[in-house]
């Protein structure tokens, strides 16, 4: 492999990237719904 | 020349319009006052937090400043983004500043600031503040107009309808439902933004092969484009800068500190910090990727002279097919549009919180506070609109949001600092550091442009002028307290 580096750096960052988006995807919904509720109750 | 097909990407992109217009609107009956109108009741949990943050810090403007960087400066131009992420992970991890900040329960930072340094303190720094936020957000709207009439193959002449149209609607719900409607449309610009950055990466690797990608950036930039030591391209008074910009900006920057003020505790806001900091390193890997790439495909000569900025939504619009191309705009459109309203929140939340303070007191009530609120927001609208219209770019995109940033992340940073942890700091110590942290950035933006000074100007460069705001700004509030000290004894 030619850019050792560079390759693990960019499967890192993308990996990451799609990880957290995927679990803010679920759990960021819940926080939406918590929210709202707290806003609601007031 | 674009791939874009108005029959069948459209129609994705409306559809995007529409689902983010009703949400927006329908979110308003949760605003019934300023506090959920500028930091959503303080109810922020980590994730909504991290989306909200993330999708805010990556606008199309950033992304085609971004992808400047990876054009003219191969991968160096990652560098601003380990910056920028290394800080934002070491303020998370210490709760430097950003714990006592949000302890305290306010709005803005100068808010914090009358507390230790009076009330004309607080004014002033919230003149700075919207001064260099409103002159860095000020080429935001033009750039997406930029972006959209190149992908769209809308021609030129339809610019300033596109940067009308987004800011409108933009403007609309961020107006009707506020902070509230802010985070909800970030979640899902967030994931929208993934889905689109994501695609074209692929899209790019497949079609030219990274090694092919990292080859030609080689053979155009030379060995030095491709690992992060200092040349004459990339100097040291250019990586300070970067440093400083970047622990500034996660220390002050309005919009990141309004994550944290809207947390629903400083624990909270911390982990927001942590888990968002790999992300700022991300706003620049994505579109410095995406630099190199228009580099390969179209070559060093074609994007010259200035140009270098377009070179990017070029090559989206020639490359991505029909179909993926639509998905790419919307989760662009996404970008910018969370954004603008981040931007337009943040900036209305320090005129009405404390430019306006002396006039209302906190005592109108809360339909006459929103109404305001709502007011500011549309003045902030018109100016993006002119401003953007008749400012001409003459550096890197990135070099005029630093240093327009500058203006108020120099002093706002030293007084921060100064606020939570300098005993002494006195408020003619704060006065002399926001004079002379606003003075420099201003002095550069417009000496640069007169004939007598222009020459000198660009000789010193816009890197040391920065790092010398920082360093001057620091040391008037230092001599600034001593000397009150003194006096007092």
């Amino acid at each position: 492999m030619k850019y050792p580096f560079w390759t693990l750096f960019f499967i890192l960052s993308y990996g990451w990237y799609v990880f957290v988006t995927i679990m803010v995807a679920i759990r960021g919904f819940r926080n939406i719904k918590n929210l709202i509720e707290s806003i609601d109750k007031k | 020349m674009t791939n874009f097909d108005f029959f069948i990407d459209g129609p994705i992109v409306l559809i995007y319009f529409c689902i983010i217009f009703f949400i927006g609107i329908w979110l308003r009956k949760y605003v019934s006052n300023v506090e959920h109108f500028l930091v959503a009741n303080r109810g922020v949990d980590v994730y909504l937090g991290i989306a909200s943050l993330a999708a805010t810090e990556f606008g199309i403007a950033t992304c085609m400043a971004n992808a400047e960087l990876g054009f003219k400066y191969g991968l160096k131009g990652i560098i601003p983004g380990i910056a920028l992420g290394g800080s934002m992970l070491i303020v998370g991890l210490t709760g430097f500043c950003i714990e006592p900040l949000r302890n305290m329960a306010v709005i803005t930072i100068p808010e914090l600031f009358e507390r230790k340094f009076g009330k004309k303190i607080r004014w002033a720094s919230g003149l700075v503040i919207l001064v260099g936020g409103l002159l860095n957000m000020g080429l935001f709207l033009r750039q997406a107009g930029n972006f959209l009439s190149i992908t769209m193959g809308i021609g030129e002449g339809y610019l300033e309808l596109l940067m009308t149209v987004i800011l409108l609607f933009v403007g609309c719900y961020t107006v009707i439902g506020g902070m509230v409607s802010v985070l909800v449309t970030d979640y899902i610009q967030f994931i929208l933004m993934c889905l689109g950055l994501v695609s074209i990466t692929t899209v790019l690797i497949y079609q030219f092969g990274w090694k092919s990608i990292l080859d030609q950036s080689t053979a155009y930039l030379g060995p030095d484009s491709l690992n992060l030591k200092l040349n004459v391209v990339y100097t040291l008074d250019r990586l300070i800068l970067d440093i400083l910009v970047a622990f500034a900006s996660v220390l002050t920057w309005q919009t990141m500190i309004s994550r944290v003020l809207s947390a629903k505790d400083s624990s909270t806001a911390k982990k927001i910090y942590r888990a968002t900091s790999p992300y700022m390193l991300m706003r620049f890997v994505i579109p410095v990727f995406l630099g190199i790439s228009a580099l390969y495909f179209f070559g060093p000569q074609s994007y010259g002279n200035g140009k270098e900025i377009l070179a990017m939504p070029n090559m989206i619009a020639q490359l991505i097919p029909v179909g993926l191309i639509g998905i790419v705009i919307a989760s662009m459109l996404a970008a910018d549009m969370s954004t603008n309203s981040s931007y337009l929140i943040a900036w209305s939340s320090v005129i009405y919180n404390d430019l306006l303070a002396p006039i209302h007191k906190n005592k109108w009530s809360s339909k006459k506070g929103l109404f305001y609120n709502r007011m500011i927001i549309c003045c902030i609208g018109v100016f993006l609109l002119l401003y953007g219209l008749w400012y001409p770019l003459s550096d890197d995109l990135w070099v005029y949001m630093q240093v327009t940033g500058t203006i108020y992340l120099s002093s706002m940073s030293v007084l921060l600092i100064a606020c939570c942890y300098f005993k002494n700091a006195s408020a003619f110590g704060a006065g002399i550091s926001i004079i002379i942290g606003a003075l420099i950035p201003v002095s550069y933006l417009f000496l640069q442009d007169l004939s007598f000074s222009s020459t000198l100007v660009k000789n010193i460069g816009p890197y040391r002028f920065g790092v010398l705001s920082f360093l001057l700004s620091a040391l008037g509030m230092f001599i600034g307290s001593l000397i009150t000290k003194f006096k007092s004894k």
